[in-house]
């Protein structure tokens, strides 16, 4: 009488032991990075540096005459009209305008220094896109306009 | 006549396949545990878009973010603040001991926010001579 092999069923039965865990983990695997990617907002920095100290007190010097002092003045439009944007007394319509001459101020010189003043009602969107585009057309010296501390602190 | 049969091997094997199984969940349970005690810190809000973003990781290790929401509001570390607080906070706030390192001041400020409520923010890390201030944007706005 011949007896049936069982080795080969064994080996069947082991196959399907490690196939399973395997599948399992991967299945794991897929669903967790799926939920990792979905929902991922990439929040990146725009970085300034500020000058130390006592800013209100550091005034602006007289520069070189071929150094022209870049103002940029954001506030509010009458209405709706958003934020406008006045670069040394001539007003720019709109953001494009305040990227393209910036960049066109910058061919000539970098070293200009661009001074941001802007009013307390203008949004941060506003301000951020403006102070990008000086960033942007690579100027060496960018800053924030500051009120004095007399006017804020009651010095 | 009984047929002789195979004695069966009860070796007691190491079983490594349920623990690679169970250190995975794990793995994934604190990853996924951590992603959301991550987000649940970062209020949403509105970001600005900006082309010159840069890589927030790139820059010190050391670094506070203040979420300002559009009403005005200040968030540190999950806490609503008066700006008295976080005033008090920039100006007292402990510098990192390493030698050259820096605390940077990241402002999460909503898109919407006036600019009255981040103009003291930038006085104060002046003053405090937190000069490393950086905005948080999304990259974009190319165009």
């Amino acid at each position: 009488m011949r007896i049936r092999s069982v080795i080969g069923v064994d080996r069947d039965l082991n196959d399907s032991q490690t196939m399973t865990p395997m599948i399992d983990i991967v299945f794991l695997l897929l669903v967790f990075f799926v939920c990792v990617a979905t929902d991922q907002v990439v929040e990146m920095s725009l970085p300034t540096e500020l000058a130390s100290g006592n800013v209100s007190a550091q005034e602006t010097k007289p520069q070189d005459s071929w150094v022209t002092e870049i103002r940029l003045h954001l506030y509010r439009g009458p209405g709706d009209s958003g934020t406008v944007v006045e670069m040394n007394s001539r007003i720019l319509t709109s953001f494009p305008e305040v990227k393209s001459t910036l960049k066109a101020l910058a061919d000539v010189s970098r070293e200009s220094p661009v001074l941001l003043n802007v009013e307390d009602d203008v949004p941060l969107g506003d301000v951020v896109q403006v102070y990008d585009s000086c960033r942007s057309a690579e100027f060496e010296l960018i800053n924030f306009v500051m009120d004095r501390p007399a006017a804020k602190y009651g010095l | 006549m009984k047929p002789a049969t195979a004695p069966r091997s009860r070796s007691l094997r190491f079983a490594i396949t349920p623990m690679i199984d169970i250190v995975f969940l794990l793995i994934i349970f604190f990853l996924v545990a951590t992603h959301f005690v991550k987000s649940e810190t970062l209020e949403p809000v509105e970001l600005p878009e900006a082309s010159q973003a840069e890589d927030p990781e790139a820059s010190t290790p050391h670094r506070m973010t203040i979420t300002i929401r559009e009403d005005g509001s200040y968030i540190l570390n999950g806490r609503t603040l008066e700006w008295l607080e976080l005033e008090s906070i920039l100006l007292q706030v402990e510098k990192p001991r390493e030698k050259d390192a820096q605390l940077e001041v990241r402002l999460r400020g909503d898109a919407r926010t006036e600019y009255r409520f981040i103009k003291p923010i930038l006085e104060a890390c002046a003053k405090a001579n937190l000069t490393k201030v950086g905005f948080t944007v999304l990259p974009g706005g190319g165009e």
